[in-house]
């Protein structure tokens, strides 16, 4: 990956691709090859070093401390940082962003619609600081207007912010679309790999993941 | 005062004590052990060993060798129990209690199954304990509420709640639950030493599985991770027998009922917070 792409990992279930994520953050050890960081290999790191080298996780499922309000779901996510005042400001600053989680900051996360959770786990995958963002599925269980909003969210932070985004979606046009590059992964392997245009065109993916190429049933 | 609530206040300040200092394993890092007795007499016999060899240390000395020397005996055993989840864990803490009971009735050192008698209680008279029972238990529970709030009492929920979630934000789980452990294990160890020296025996049927059950049932009463609860649920649970000994040959039938109406009307424990709503809890 290289600074400032967003880059894309498509593929079926059990293909692999949250297995990549949680062993580049480092709660899996890889089981062959290594996990390297501007030119180090950080294989052996533990998740929170990794964290504070700026890569950061957004889980699957959003994974929210349900019994916690908004505010403090968000503020965990600085845990591995100590600068107390810049950790204010990014907060203050998250709420302006996002006015629909300034509403419920002191609600409890859990009492959440599925797309405001979507969003305070964004947040709080933000407050690491991150430079490398990992995505797992940003847009499961989403309506397609919220997961729209969601991947319009990420394309921002890229695009403003700067931040290297590695992105694993069900919704494969979406994230091809807006993706500098891509891989296809099956059963844990690299079959192809382009740009995400590219890829969008491309006739094993039309017909693999984008449902195009096959007559609906009602028209065979 | 009468002699009779002088030792209520001692005997049920010990029991507070132990409570207390179980919550901090079950309530604040929400591990359950089955094995606190265990500490409580690790604590109570490496006081007694102490005060038989050297007559000359002080009673706070003792008290503080043996909340140390079990606090150790956790962080010991810690890297490998802790690594288990949930009733793993059970298993493994009713295992330690089973060996440390068996330990101490079949050594010669600790008396065997008599135990140890005639220990020093420093020349103090029962009210003269009060001071150092309630001191030690404000301490555990100044501990306990520092868990509770600020960044340590957000990071143990958060390792409570998902402990995968926890680790994504780069929390290490281990470091903080052996903290919890080690304390625990800690204020169980004084709790030992005060009551060996209060008491002047101590015995390896005091420490057994039977103990560490009314201790979990008081922590579960009173409310787990509450800072007051368990005080509140060792209170209730200690001086019921005592009010019920005019029914005395339904004492037990009444106790076991209070506690399953108590559990099935406050499940969350009597000063628990309410838990959200079932609705709330599948919507997220």
């Amino acid at each position: 990956m290289q600074p400032g792409e967003i880059v894309a990992v498509i593929g079926a279930n059990g293909a692999g691709k949250s297995t990549l994520l949680k062993t580049i953050a480092g709660l899996m050890p890889p089981q062959s090859g290594a996990v390297v960081h501007l030119e180090e290999d950080i294989s052996s790191l533990p998740p929170e070093k990794r964290i504070r080298r700026g890569i950061a996780l957004c889980p699957e499922g959003r994974r929210l401390f349900k019994d916690l309000s908004v505010e403090d779901n968000i503020l965990l996510g600085a845990y591995v940082r100590r600068d107390k005042k810049k950790i204010k400001k990014d907060m203050d600053d998250l709420r302006r962003e996002f006015p629909i989680l300034d509403k419920f900051w002191k609600r409890s996360a859990g009492s959440l619609s599925g797309g405001e959770q979507q969003m305070v786990a964004l947040c709080r995958a933000l407050m690491a600081d991150p430079e490398v963002l990992l995505l797992d599925e940003p847009s499961l269980g989403l309506s397609p207007l919220l997961a729209k909003e969601i991947l319009q969210r990420i394309k921002y932070l890229n695009q403003e912010k700067g931040l290297s985004i590695l992105l694993v979606e069900q919704n494969a046009r979406a994230a091809l679309g807006m993706s500098h590059r891509a891989y296809v992964l099956e059963t844990g392997r690299i079959v192809l790999e382009g740009g995400g245009r590219e890829l969008l065109e491309h006739k094993e993916v039309q017909r693999a993941y984008l449902g195009k190429g096959y007559k609906e049933v009602w028209e065979r | 005062m009468s002699a009779y609530i002088i030792h209520l206040i001692n005997l049920g300040g010990i029991y507070i004590l132990l409570a207390s200092s179980l919550n901090i394993i079950v309530g604040y890092a929400g591990l359950i052990s089955l094995g606190h007795a265990a500490f409580f007499g690790i604590g109570a016999y490496t006081s007694a060993l102490l005060a038989l060899e050297f007559p000359q240390l002080p009673f706070f000395v003792l008290i503080a060798c043996a909340g140390v020397f079990s606090g150790l005996i956790a962080l010991i055993i810690s890297p490998p129990a802790l690594k288990l989840k949930d009733e793993y864990l059970a298993v493994v803490t009713l295992g330690l209690g089973i060996i440390v009971e068996l330990f101490l009735k079949n050594s010669d050192f600790t008396g065997g199954p008599d135990g140890i008698f005639g220990l020093p209680n420093f020349g103090l008279p029962p009210s003269g304990f009060i001071a150092y029972i309630w001191i030690i238990l404000l301490l555990c529970l100044s501990v306990s509420w520092k868990l509770s709030r600020g960044q340590v009492g957000l990071n143990l929920t958060a390792i409570k709640e998902n402990e995968f979630t926890a680790q994504t934000l780069g929390i290490s789980p281990f470091p903080l639950k052996a903290l919890c452990f080690a304390l625990s294990a800690l204020f169980a160890g004084c709790a030992g030493s005060l009551y060996a020296h209060y008491i002047t025996f101590i015995s390896p049927g005091a420490f057994g599985l039977h103990t560490s059950i009314l201790l979990l049932c008081m922590v579960v009463l009173g409310g787990m991770g509450t800072v007051l609860g368990p005080a509140l649920g060792a209170a209730a649970l200690f001086l019921l027998p005592e009010l019920l000994q005019k029914v005395a040959d339904y004492q037990e039938l009444v106790y076991g009922l209070l506690l399953i109406i108590t559990l099935i009307f406050r499940p969350q424990g009597l000063l628990g917070k309410t838990r959200k709503t079932k609705k709330n809890a599948q919507a997220a």
